[in-house]
């Protein structure tokens, strides 16, 4: 029982606007969210201001500490601080968004077929969820990492592109992350299918992939949006800690988790050089999750509490 | 039987729906006997009641019907055709020509539609028309169920019970169906609205020549529409007949309590409450012998021993048939 | 209840049987394999080498034999060797599967400790202020990268303040058990405050949820007092679900131990699968694996005693309450 029975939409968009607004945190996160994105995806800009780019290397100013130059210092290599971690977080932000969306769509898929046709199915994947669930995740994602696209029989040309550490991690993340939302999906979609709204259309002759779309992926949009939202955090989380052991991202191409691969070892001497990537993920995280919270309120908040 | 020929037959007509343990190997655990050797024929334009009390399985005979569920044994046949063994696009051909209508007007509206997108569906579904020849046929037959055109951007939420019940109406007869089965479509409505919504129902038969299978726990809200009754008790069916000769004279111990329950205009305030004792029978596990026989005034040792078969007596009216072991000695007049 | 229990267990035993094919699989798909180590280990062998090389260890048969070989010799207690630490996988195993239970064992008391406490806190003092500073505690403690954490606990109390130990288990030479304690102190630390805030608004909820119950209530009517109401009436109730939560959590947990394990140089079960992936060790990393996936499906399956034990309404046997 969860958005399904929401009343239409004209009203309640604006009632669960309402509910929202109250959630003071959540909407300060949509704020600072906006302004990481802006401020990540503008890195161009500055760049052309400031006359350098990210990958400048300057060994004459290695280290250096926060000037009209660059903003929050050098790092190791002399290269811009800031204009490393605003590239970083263009990389990190699309991960998440990305991958957790790629996610939603798998989930959404699996678990409206498992929930609305039900049977063996269906059963199959609650065991398969269940399983995946009692799995230590992380050593398993690095080993997924870290295997060889060449055995798996991938033409070099894609194998060895630059980007491709970034298509890896996407759909690494993805292949793990659809499980919440399909278990979510399933479960309305099975008490979706029993109304009589769905009865009615299978009477008119409507095929299934019809029902599914037309009746009961409508009513599941908030519950998945909510997931979804809770999702990207965990997901930044998981790629910066790959992207951390080496894993993920792999540089040249910034993230904020490989960012701090480096600046471990330099602990001791340039402690800040640690502190600001680790401090924007944890503010970006902090930010999806209260605005999942607060989206959660607004939009379904009949739910009962589920776990990110 | 009565006259023309016949639209739909029911033959031997049984389902159970089997009770079984969650997950990949779940257990048996018994079976719901719904409907057992269900035998039925309804003549175009005929209107046919089925009425019995809750959980005798008039909605699983309706659902049958539909096509919502597939029988465990027997045969429905549309205009001759098995409808349960016939191929796919027969299948749907014959789902456009039979429509149903639900019990609750809010339940069977999708929350999330527009009245107008609700009376459209079945359109969409079978590709009917364009745009403009959908809303020309969804305004037309708005207006035939009574509803107001400015009404129809609104949500069923919007709408009150007798008013959704007339969108639910609409939307199965956008398609002029041959067949509109109607599940308990007036006990959620108010008193009030309840003869607005029968008057609908008649007003549309007589405009389109429909034939109807009402479905209803109330004999008495029935006697005005329906040409003949069924009666089912315990998932078969114990009598049927022409709907006058059934209040005159019905040939079953069942029904005649169904028919002092109703109450009678004229005769003063609701006098004769002579209710059922007893309950409803377990489908799980339904009684031997006659399955009313635990409840039955004038049970008799054979009751409990021999269930009887439905037959019709010498001197009945044609095509009033009673499954009761006594049919012969009971005459309601 | 005895059947219910060897049902589960013959599912997680499903379970890690599929796993070990799993992880067979994907180890056959890591970069190199042992005899290409050894080729560039020793420029001298020459093709014709290698290639005796791999027909002797096996290696130029099809994966499902070379797994069923594995399994045989697993199965009669030779897990292999380890390249990386020249010695049987079993022993390298052993000692860091002990050191991680120490690790995960006292974290994730502490953890549960704090969740409850300041679960409950926040629950009595629902939307207080008390009740808006747990939550907000909670989901920073959500939303940390524990390597950050890690490395910002090392910056603070290993370099700048001097107190703690950044890395190992024991001071050179050896120490007593406060020596060891010290080295314990920081990763503990770090994956405690990593993993109590999801279960501190778990047990919020679950209490939230319980305290508005009818009981409750007639309790509260009755005149009992609120400790009484909260710890009597109510914690039973709202442990139940938060138990099931807790121990399906181990994965997290074991994943957490991973990175803190790795960063902090503590030679756990986490650190030795990393070293084993990144060294190329197969047999190690498979084993490794293998382990872990055991221990969290064991913590799986006493997670659903304690559900059963705990909740009087549930009887797996079906003739019961």
């Amino acid at each position: 029982m969860t958005a399904a029975a929401a009343a239409a939409p004209a009203s309640s968009a604006r009632h669960a606007w309402r509910r929202f607004a109250r959630h003071r945190l959540a909407v300060a996160s949509v704020l600072v969210l906006a302004l990481l994105c802006l401020l990540a995806f503008s890195a161009p800009l500055f760049e052309l201001a400031l006359g350098t780019d990210s990958e400048r290397v300057n060994l004459f100013s290695r280290l250096a500490p926060p000037s009209a130059q660059a903003l929050l210092g050098t790092d190791e290599l002399g290269r811009d601080m800031f204009l490393r971690l605003l590239e970083g977080g263009q990389v990190s932000l699309l991960v998440g968004l990305t991958a957790a969306v790629a996610a939603a769509v798998i989930g959404t898929f699996i678990g409206l077929v498992a929930g609305y046709f039900g049977g063996r199915f269906d059963a199959f994947l609650m065991r398969f969820t269940d399983g995946i669930i009692a799995l230590p995740l992380l050593p398993l994602l690095i080993v997924l990492a870290a295997i060889d696209l060449d055995k798996l029989g991938i033409p070099a040309a894609i194998a060895n592109s630059e980007n491709i550490s970034l298509y890896r991690i996407i759909l690494i993340v993805a292949l793990v992350g659809w499980t919440t939302v399909a278990r979510l999906v399933r479960g309305a979609a099975l008490s979706i299918r029993e109304r009589e709204y769905v009865q009615a259309a299978k009477v008119q002759g409507a095929g299934s992939w019809r029902i599914m779309r037309v009746h009961i992926l409508p009513n599941l949009i908030s519950p998945i949006i909510v997931a979804t939202t809770l999702s990207v955090g965990n997901i930044i989380l998981l790629e910066s800690v790959l992207s951390f052991l080496g894993l993920g991202i792999q540089p040249p191409i910034p993230s904020w988790g490989n960012l701090l691969t480096n600046a471990q070892a330099l602990i001791s001497t340039a402690p800040l050089l640690a502190f600001y990537p680790g401090f924007l993920i944890l503010l970006t995280v902090l930010a999806f999750n209260f605005l999942g919270d607060g989206l959660q309120d607004a939009l379904d908040p009949r739910a009962v509490r589920r776990r990110a | 039987m009565s006259g023309g020929p016949a639209l739909i037959e029911v033959e031997g007509l049984t389902k159970r729906f089997e009770l079984r343990d969650p997950g990949l190997f779940g257990r048996s655990r018994g079976a719901v006997h719904a409907l057992t050797d269900v035998d039925l024929r309804i003549a175009r334009g005929e209107t046919l009641a089925v009425v019995g009390e809750s959980g005798c399985g008039k909605s699983t005979l309706a659902k049958c019907l539909a096509q919502l569920h597939a029988p465990t044994a027997g045969a429905i046949r549309f205009e001759g055709e098995d409808i349960f063994r016939a191929p796919g696009p027969a299948r749907k051909a014959i789902r456009r020509r039979v429509q149903m209508v639900f019990q609750d007007p809010f339940g069977s509206l999708n929350p999330r539609m527009t009245a107008a997108e609700i009376i459209a569906e079945p359109l969409l579904i079978h590709r009917i028309g364009d745009a403009s020849e959908r809303n020309r046929r969804t305004a037309e037959t708005a207006s035939r169920v009574g509803l107001r055109a400015g009404d129809l951007g609104r949500y069923p939420h919007e709408f009150s019970g007798g008013q959704r019940q007339r969108i639910a109406i609409a939307r199965a007869a956008i398609l002029e169906p041959d067949l509109i089965i109607a599940d308990e479509p007036l006990s959620a409505l108010d008193v009030s609205v309840q003869s607005q919504i029968l008057n609908l129902f008649m007003e549309l038969r007589r405009q389109s020549g429909l034939t109807y299978v009402f479905i209803s726990h109330d004999l008495g809200a029935v006697r005005h529409i329906a040409d003949r009754i069924a009666v089912l008790y315990s998932g078969r069916i114990v009598e049927a007949g022409p709907a006058e000769t059934l209040f005159a004279a019905s040939r079953h111990p069942y029904t005649q309590s169904l028919i002092e329950a109703v109450p009678r205009p004229g005769a003063g305030k609701r006098l004769q409450w002579k209710t059922l004792g007893g309950d409803p029978p377990s489908a799980i596990d339904p009684p031997g012998g006659c399955a009313f026989h635990p409840r039955c005034p004038k049970v008799r040792d054979i009751c409990r021993r021999e269930r009887p078969r439905p037959a019709v007596q010498p001197d009945s009216a044609p095509g009033h048939a009673s499954a009761c072991h006594f049919a012969e000695e009971l005459n309601a007049t | 209840m005895a059947r219910y229990l060897l049902d589960r267990m013959v599912q997680s035993v499903a379970v890690l049987a599929i796993m070990s094919v799993v992880i067979f699989w994907l180890m056959g798909l890591m970069p190199g394999d042992p005899i290409d180590l050894m080729i560039s280990a020793d420029p001298r062998l020459t093709p014709e080498d290698a290639a005796r090389l791999r027909e002797l260890h096996g290696l130029d048969l099809p994966i499902s034999e070379r797994y069923l070989n594995w399994l045989t010799a697993a199965l009669s207690g030779n897990l292999g060797f380890s390249r990386l630490f020249a010695m049987p996988v079993l022993k390298a195993v052993l000692p860091a599967l002990g050191n991680t239970v120490l690790l995960l064992g006292i974290s994730f008391v502490l953890a549960v400790a704090i969740a409850f406490l300041s679960g409950i806190a926040a629950a009595m003092n629902q939307h207080r202020k008390l009740d808006y500073a747990i939550n907000l505690l909670a989901f920073a403690a959500i939303s940390i990268p524990s390597f950050w954490l890690a490395l910002m606990m090392i910056s603070l109390f290993s370099v700048t303040l001097g107190w703690l130990p950044a890395s190992g288990t024991e001071s050179v030479g050896g120490g007593g058990f406060l020596d060891k304690a010290r080295f314990l102190v920081l990763p503990v630390l770090t994956l405690t405050i990593v993993s109590f805030g999801s279960h501190t608004r778990f047990v919020r909820a679950s209490m939230i949820e319980t305290l508005r119950q009818d009981y409750i209530r007639t309790a509260r009517a009755k005149g009992a007092g609120e400790g009484r109401v909260v710890f009597r009436h109510a914690l039973r109730n709202a442990l139940i679900p938060v138990v099931t939560i807790l121990a399906l959590d181990f994965g997290f947990l074991f994943s957490g131990a991973l990175i803190i394990e790795t960063i902090f140089a503590y030679p756990g079960m986490g650190k030795l699968i990393f070293d084993a992936i990144m060294g190329n060790d197969y047999n190690l990393a498979l084993v490794t694996l293998l382990f872990a996936t055991a221990l969290t499906l064991f913590c799986n399956l006493a997670a659903d005693l304690a559900y059963a034990w705990l909740d009087p309404r549930i009887s797996y046997t079906g003739d019961g309450a």
